[in-house]
Formats: structure tokens, C-alpha cells, sequence
């Protein structure tokens, strides 16, 4: 990935600078080209323009003379040196350029040694032109390829400008190009990235749906089991064995039941027994229908739980217009069995509240939640006097319900996390009580608090639960 | 060659001298298409013009006229214009006007000659490029 990116820049870089370089490399070699000729051609330049000015002396001395009469001897000297700049240039290899100026002029030197009268330069006037338009042919040759030396500098500026602009633009398209494929590649990087943590989210949600279903049901189930329990003791020891007994004696007796009935001392417990039987058979129906009840009530709630976790990812609830004693009691009812197990007393102090609309189920799985933590911490701090208050008040946006005990309380450094996922101070917890039912109060539209004076000091959970839930005043 | 000088000058007087008993008229004529104003004709005689828009001029003198025509166009003496047109020939590497010898040779130069100029003793025939008559 690294690597990969760094080709990526390396290339880009490379976009950027090698078109640059290529055209400062061939203008620099142009440059050198240029240089090189002008070094050149700067004597060679001289040299004509020295034949040159040398020569218009001397045509300067020669129109003077119209007037004197005579060519002066400076005039003949720089028709000399005309003629011999002519010949060094020559001898440069250019006398291809020179041709006939060298001859021309040189014959005229020689003609003209010392000086000359008019009359003479009158005579010589056709060979002064001629040698005259040879001069300057040859300052304007030289002229010329400076000029040209000079235009190419020009030309070539121009094509370096043209360059410069093409290798920018170039540069600037080689640039877009990456950086739409960098983003191209990124994106779908991204992409991938952003599929694979949905996918681990959703596991982690479905492992967290999964914890959840467990933990609740598992409360649940604790009841549930107290309930069979019950209920298959009452199976077991069968108080209708003595009636089939009874049902014997008559059988045995059926001879002569009127005397059996009038003389025997057995007939005489008979009716006592039999009211007994029928009153013990009453009650244990009573106990055997309350404690079905209680698990069907409980089977009730396990559905509801499965039901609801399938429902949170509809994010769908079922507000309920409910007394929250009721509530309370339904809860309590569902840890009853175990709080008197243990020896826990508890103890009920419910305000006349106005009923509130709330998905029933959440509140009983926060309830059953701290009611179960609340037993725990009792029975682990070992006190006799094992105690836990329910609380209900009015609030003025709710009401507000309180599991207050007296059991092991809370350490200070723990009360910051104790709603925190996975942290648990129970030998056999999980983490996932407290910080279930702080997101469940919080979807109800309310919240979850605890209070503790420190280690060995109880502790209180209150539930705030608004009148009406979220869900609910949209109904 | 002082001598030729001499002989130079002189048939130069010479010629002004014969020309000036030909005619009272004369005419400054131009190959076709030198369109010319009159008061360019000085300038061209004395090399100071040398070209017409790209058209190289091309003037000649006419002997028999020369004379007539350098007191008339030019206003200065044949000694003079030797000597100007000597210094202008150094200075400048150029040729002074061929000098023709009459009327007829002016004519017959002018029309096969581009940028050719030149003057007449005579009225110049029908078509002719009149620059100026004096």
C-alpha cells in the first residue's frame, strides 16, 4: 500500500518534472549552439565591418578630393587596410563570402599606392563603385548571419515559450489524470474499507443482539426454573395417595358399608380426613395455578424479549398505556422467589403516580436487571440484615423508579464505567446488564443513574422514564 | 586622366550649349508606371531618390537637352552638377545618369527600360508618363 503510493508520487513527480527538463535540455543545447556560432562569427564580423568602414574612409576621401584635388594619404591607407581585413577574412575560410571584393580592392590599392589626383579617381570612379557594392556586400553577408544568429535566438525563445507552455500543459493533464486515478483508487479503497467495517458492525451488532437475548432470557430463566421446581414438587408428592386409600377401605367395606360406617373406628375419621384432603388439595391447585401462572407470565416475557431484539433491528416498538406499580410488581414477581432464597428483604414504598405509555418489556428487562444485580450485591456483602428498597416517586417530567440496597456498594473509580459494555464486577457477569439497560432507558427517552457512598455502603439505581416515550407521542 | 576629366566637363558644356537652341520646351518623361510628382525631379537627378515605392529609378541625361535642363529644373551649371554627381558617386558607390544623346535615344530608353526617367526637348509622344514640363 505504502510502496504503491509512493510509485504513485514517484510517477507524478516525474510527470511533473521530465517534460520541463527535456525542453530546458534541448534549449540549453540550442543555447550552447548559438553561443558557439556567434563565437564564431564575431570576428569574422569585425573584420568585414572593419573592410567596410576602411573602405567608406577612403570613398569619403575620394569625394573630398572633388573638392581638393587630391586623395589624401589616410584615404589610401584605409583603402590598404580595407583590402588586407578582405584578406584575413579570406584566409578565415571565407572567401566564398568575400568572392571578388578582395581582388577588386586590392587591385585598387595597388593602383592607388601613394595617392591620386581627381582626374585619376574620376578614371578609377567605375572600379570605386563596384569595389564599393563588393564591400558592402560582404559587411551585409556578415550582417546578415549575425541578424540570422540573432532571429534564431529569437525564434528559438519563442519555441522555448511554446515549449514551457505545451510541457506545463502536459504536466497540468499527466497531473489530473493521477490525481482522478488517485481519487479513483481511493475511493474504492474506501469503499472496501467502509463494506468491511459494515460487516463487522453488523456481526458485532448481531453478537451484541445475541448477548443480549442470552442475558435477558437467562434472568428470565432463573424464575422459570424456580417456578417448575415448584410446581413438579406438588406433582410429586400427590396428596390424592390418601384418597385412594380411603377409596380402598370403602371398596373392602362395600359388603356391609352401613355397619362399617356405624361401627368401625376408621369410619369415624373419615369425614375429618376427607375435609383436610380437599382443603390441602384446594390449596396446592392454588399454589400449582399461581406458580403457572407465573410461568406463563415469564414465558410471556421470554417471547417478548426474542420478539423485541428481532424488533430492534425494525428499530419498531409497542408503547403501552401502564400503571408502573404494576410494572414494579411484575418485575418483583419475577425475582420473588429468588430474593427469599436468599434471605433479602424486600421492601416497597410506591407513590401514587399517573400511568405512563412505554414498551412494557424494556422497562421490565432494566427492572428484573438491577433487581437481580441488587440480590447479588446483597447476598456478596454477607450482612443479616440483607435489604432492598423499591422505590417509586413522581418527577416533574416522569417518574422515577429506585432499586436501593444495602449490599457491597459501588468502588469510586468503578461508577465512571459501570455503564460501560463488558465491565462487571461479578465472578460470573458479563458486562452486559448495565450497559443494556442504559440503552434501552435511553431509547424509552429516559435514563439510568447510580449513586453509591462508596465500597460497603449499597447502592441506588434510579430509572427516570418520561410520561411518554419517544415512540409514543408520534402515536 | 585629369584629361579625361577635362574632355568630360567640357562635352558636358558642349551638350548644354547645343540643347539650349532646340525649343523653348521641356519635358520630364518616365518608363509607364513611375508615377512621379514634379517636384521629385530634382531629387532624382541628384541620386538623392533613388527608388519609387519598390522600383529602382534609372535617370539619364539627354546631351542635347542637359544644358536646358540644368538651368531650368536643376538651377546650377554643368561644372556643378559634374562635381555633384562625382562626390555623390564616392560617397554613395553609385553611378551618375548615362548621358544620352538625343531626343529620340531618351525615348527609346525610357520605354524599355523599368524606372527609367529622362527629359525631352521635344513633346513626347502619345501615352508617354509626362512627370513635369518646364
Amino acid at each position: 500500500m505504502k510502496r504503491a503510493t509512493d510509485k504513485l508520487i514517484a510517477l507524478q513527480f516525474l510527470a511533473v518534472v521530465l517534460p520541463i527538463a527535456v525542453v530546458l535540455l534541448v534549449q540549453m543545447a540550442a543555447d550552447a549552439r548559438r553561443a558557439a556560432r556567434l563565437e564564431h562569427s564575431r570576428p569574422l564580423r569585425i573584420l568585414a565591418s572593419e573592410a567596410r568602414a576602411n573602405y567608406k574612409t577612403f570613398t569619403n576621401g575620394a569625394a573630398d578630393a572633388v573638392d581638393t584635388g587630391t586623395l589624401g594619404a589616410q584615404s589610401v591607407k584605409a583603402l590598404q587596410t580595407a583590402a588586407a581585413r578582405l584578406t584575413e577574412l579570406a584566409d578565415h575560410g571565407e572567401a566564398a563570402v568575400v568572392g571578388d571584393a578582395e581582388s577588386v580592392v586590392k587591385d585598387l590599392a595597388a593602383t592607388l599606392p601613394k595617392g591620386a589626383t581627381l582626374s585619376t579617381l574620376i578614371s578609377l570612379r567605375s572600379r570605386i563603385i563596384e569595389s564599393d557594392t563588393l564591400t558592402k556586400a560582404v559587411d551585409d553577408e556578415f550582417e546578415r548571419r549575425d541578424e540570422f544568429v540573432v532571429k534564431d535566438a529569437i525564434a528559438s525563445a519563442v519555441y522555448q515559450k511554446r515549449a514551457v507552455t505545451g510541457a506545463l500543459i502536459i504536466t497540468a493533464i499527466l497531473t489530473v489524470l493521477f490525481v482522478l486515478a488517485t481519487r479513483r483508487r481511493l475511493k474504492a479503497r474506501l469503499e472496501a474499507d467502509i463494506s468491511a467495517e459494515r460487516e463487522r458492525s453488523r456481526q458485532a451488532g448481531m453478537a451484541e443482539i445475541a448477548t443480549n437475548v442470552l442475558h435477558n432470557v437467562g434472568n428470565v430463566l432463573n424464575s422459570v426454573n424456580i417456578s417448575a421446581s415448584i410446581v413438579t414438587d406438588r406433582v410429586r408428592k400427590p396428596r390424592s395417595a390418601g384418597l385412594g386409600k380411603v377409596a380402598a377401605l370403602l371398596q373392602e367395606q362395600a359388603a356391609d358399608l352401613v355397619g362399617f360406617v356405624a361401627n368401625d373406628e376408621r369410619a369415624k375419621h373419615l369425614p375429618v380426613y376427607l375435609a383436610q384432603l380437599a382443603e390441602h388439595l384446594a390449596r396446592d391447585q392454588e399454589v400449582t395455578l399461581k406458580e403457572l401462572d407465573l410461568l406463563r407470565k415469564n414465558i410471556d416475557h421470554i417471547k417478548e424479549i426474542v420478539s423485541m431484539q428481532q424488533s430492534y433491528s425494525k428499530l419498531v416498538g409497542v408503547p403501552e398505556r401502564l400503571a408502573v406499580a404494576n410494572l414494579v410488581d411484575d418485575a418483583l414477581r419475577m425475582n420473588a422467589g429468588s430474593f427469599t432464597r436468599h434471605g433479602v428483604n424486600l421492601k416497597c414504598e410506591f407513590e401514587d403516580v399517573p400511568e405512563i405509555v412505554v414498551e412494557k418489556h424494556k422497562v421490565l428487562q432494566i427492572l428484573v436487571n438491577l433487581l437481580r444485580n441488587a440480590r447479588y450485591a446483597c447476598e456478596a456483602s454477607g450482612k443479616p440484615d440483607k435489604e432492598v428498597v423499591m422505590r417509586i416517586a413522581k418527577q416533574a417530567a416522569g417518574v422515577q423508579i429506585a432499586v436501593i440496597d444495602n449490599g457491597i456498594g459501588i468502588q469510586p473509580d468503578h461508577m465512571t464505567r459501570i455503564f460501560s459494555h463488558g465491565f462487571t464486577t461479578k465472578k460470573d457477569g458479563h458486562g452486559f446488564g448495565l450497559h443494556s439497560g442504559a440503552l434501552a432507558a435511553r431509547d424509552l427517552g429516559g435514563a439510568l443513574h447510580v449513586h453509591s457512598a462508596g465500597a460497603g455502603q449499597g447502592a441506588t439505581f434510579t430509572l427516570d422514564l418520561p410520561f411518554k416515550s419517544p415512540e409514543a407521542i408520534y402515536d | 586622366m585629369q584629361r579625361i576629366f577635362t574632355i568630360w566637363m567640357f562635352s558636358l558644356l558642349m551638350a548644354g550649349a547645343c540643347s539650349s537652341a532646340v525649343g523653348d520646351n521641356l519635358f520630364v518623361v518616365c518608363h509607364a508606371g513611375v508615377a512621379l510628382a514634379a517636384a521629385d525631379v530634382r531629387d532624382v537627378f541628384l541620386g538623392e531618390m533613388q527608388f519609387f515605392n519598390t522600383m529602382r529609378l534609372v535617370p539619364v541625361d539627354n546631351i542635347e537637352a542637359q544644358a536646358d535642363f540644368l538651368d531650368k529644373v536643376l538651377r546650377m551649371s554643368a561644372g556643378r552638377y559634374a562635381t555633384t554627381w562625382a562626390k555623390k558617386s564616392f560617397r554613395d558607390g553609385i553611378n551618375p545618369p548615362a548621358a544620352l544623346a538625343n531626343d529620340a535615344a531618351v525615348l527609346e530608353f525610357i520605354k524599355r527600360t523599368s524606372g527609367g526617367c529622362g527629359y525631352l526637348a521635344i513633346a513626347p509622344p502619345e501615352g508617354a508618363t509626362v512627370i513635369a514640363k518646364y
